[in-house]
């Protein structure tokens, strides 16, 4: 018997889902007729999914235009945690303090390498140290002529290589100053050519000879000043050592200052006052002697 | 929108970095995966979007599966990204302006747009915020058990692992979420009755 105020509609409860019901909604199949509420629900939402995709931002955006540097590295997809981690920090190290810090930590870190290293290693890595320094020096050439020789030879025994030697610094320096003549204008054949007429002379001319004593001896005044071609011998007699010198002042570019004739040597301490100039004269050699009685050129 | 056999070329080139080929995964996902976001209570679901995307891209070269599974993945991200923002959320004190607390659904504005007209726009962010606030009503597990199966199209197999459930929780949570669901619904349209 029921109750004529009661509501058939409102009394009656809905039905519960059924598995069947529950794969068809969320597979997008046909529900029950009397399920159209949550059908049009699940279209809905559904629809999400057929907007178009919104337009990438910042980094992503470029990711998208660029392409991506992948890292062969990574980590597989089940460490998702990795993936979705905290983003770097923006901030940081001041970006001129960054190469500092970076030199610092390597300096810290290689000093404490060295500093875990046994006591045998470390006197390996100092044997090392010094060999690398001497060999360097030695490639340079800037040791000491005797070591120089022994490691460039120890080198060219040991290695395929070759350091220079005291010899080969010579030779190299001999290049180098001829190089150098090259380039400042000094021409080696004529050098050649007018010491070669240089030494013509000096054989033709008795009074320059070394060997011709008798000429160039016995303080003779006049010949002295006869303005023969410039000795180069050494005298062999005292008394001629105006006659060379004042041959020597001919041949420098002073000659036109040079003294026409060398004064008759004199006692030391009776020089003339008409001496024109400082000539040296021999000892032993007359005085009252005319200085100006040479033949001028 | 499935990529289907499209997919086998698109993945390994995509895993190389390509740009064309990442671009097609998402386009292919992220609308979906935005409309996860958004009714999931996202502030802003497309930017939210845009980290899945690249917490994805950059860990591609380690994935093997097929397109299914990429798709469990990215959703498995965005979730997770979702359960943070959430923890974010709730440590700071939310400022809303008082012009912009009726607005609801700003941050739509953008995807709304996309929508051919005016009043197209207006009835879809009404249809948007009616979804928003029926999901907001849903317990989370249910609420993420119910749009990640119908969004993400995950299995229930799936849907467990990206919530770190078992498959047997997952059942029990979408049967009862489906009878919120239904429950809600009646709800709502019986107040527009009254009011109407």
């Amino acid at each position: 018997m029921s109750d004529l105020n009661d509501y058939p509609d409102e009394m009656r409860k809905p039905r519960a889902l059924d598995d069947r019901a529950v794969e068809a909604f969320f597979a997008g199949r046909n529900l029950p007729a009397d399920e159209e509420l949550l059908g049009a629900f699940a279209q809905s939402v559904r629809a999400f999914s057929h907007q178009p995709a919104p337009t990438p931002r910042g980094e992503l955006a470029a990711v998208l235009m660029n392409g991506l540097t992948i890292e062969k590295g990574d980590l597989p997809v089940t460490a998702v945690s990795n993936v979705t981690g905290p983003q770097r920090e923006a901030s940081g190290l001041p970006k001129w303090r960054r190469p500092r810090m970076t030199v610092s930590a390597l300096l810290s870190a290689l000093m404490t390498k060295l500093g875990a290293l046994g006591l045998a290693a470390k006197a390996g890595l100092l044997i090392a140290l010094t060999a690398a320094g001497v060999t360097a020096a030695g490639a340079a050439g800037a040791l000491p002529a005797p070591v120089q020789n022994v490691v460039s030879h120890a080198v060219s025994d040991v290695t395929p290589f070759s350091l220079p030697t005291t010899a080969n610094s010579h030779a190299a320096f001999g290049a180098k100053t001829s190089t150098a003549a090259h380039h400042h204008g000094v021409s080696g054949s004529a050098v050649s050519k007018a010491a070669k007429a240089k030494g013509s002379t000096d054989g033709a001319n008795p009074t320059t000879g070394g060997s011709n004593a008798a000429t160039t001896g016995g303080s003779n005044a006049g010949n002295a000043a006869s303005g023969n071609a410039a000795t180069t011998g050494p005298p062999t007699h005292p008394g001629s050592q105006s006659s060379t010198g004042l041959n020597r002042a001919n041949t420098t570019p002073a000659k036109g200052h040079a003294p026409t004739s060398v004064p008759t040597p004199t006692n030391p301490g009776s020089q003339s006052g008409s001496h024109p100039s400082g000539a040296p004269t021999s000892p032993g050699s007359q005085s009252g002697s005319n200085p100006g009685s040479g033949a001028r050129p | 929108m499935s990529l289907g056999e499209q997919f086998q070329s698109i993945l390994p080139a995509a895993q190389r970095g390509a740009g064309w080929a990442l671009e097609a995964l998402y386009r292919a996902m992220a609308p979906a995966v935005v409309g996860y976001l958004r009714l999931q209570g996202a502030e802003d679901p497309e930017d939210l979007a845009n980290e899945v995307f690249l917490g994805a891209f950059r860990g591609l070269a380690g994935f093997t599966g097929g397109e299914e599974q990429l798709r469990s993945w990215v959703f498995s991200i965005a979730h997770r990204r979702i359960i943070d923002e959430r923890r974010r959320r709730a440590r700071r004190v939310s400022v809303v302006p008082i012009d912009d607390a009726g607005a609801g659904a700003g941050a739509g504005a953008a995807y709304r747009s996309t929508g051919p007209g005016v009043e197209d726009q207006a009835l879809g962010t009404v249809e948007e915020e009616r979804l928003r606030r029926v999901c907001e009503s849903l317990a989370p597990d249910q609420r993420d058990v119910v749009l990640l199966r119908l969004l993400g199209d995950l299995s229930v197999e799936q849907t467990a692992a990206a919530l770190g459930k078992r498959p047997g929780a997952v059942k029990a949570l979408q049967h009862r979420g489906l009878e919120a669901l239904r429950r809600l619904l009646v709800e709502e349209i019986s107040a527009e009755g009254v009011s109407g």
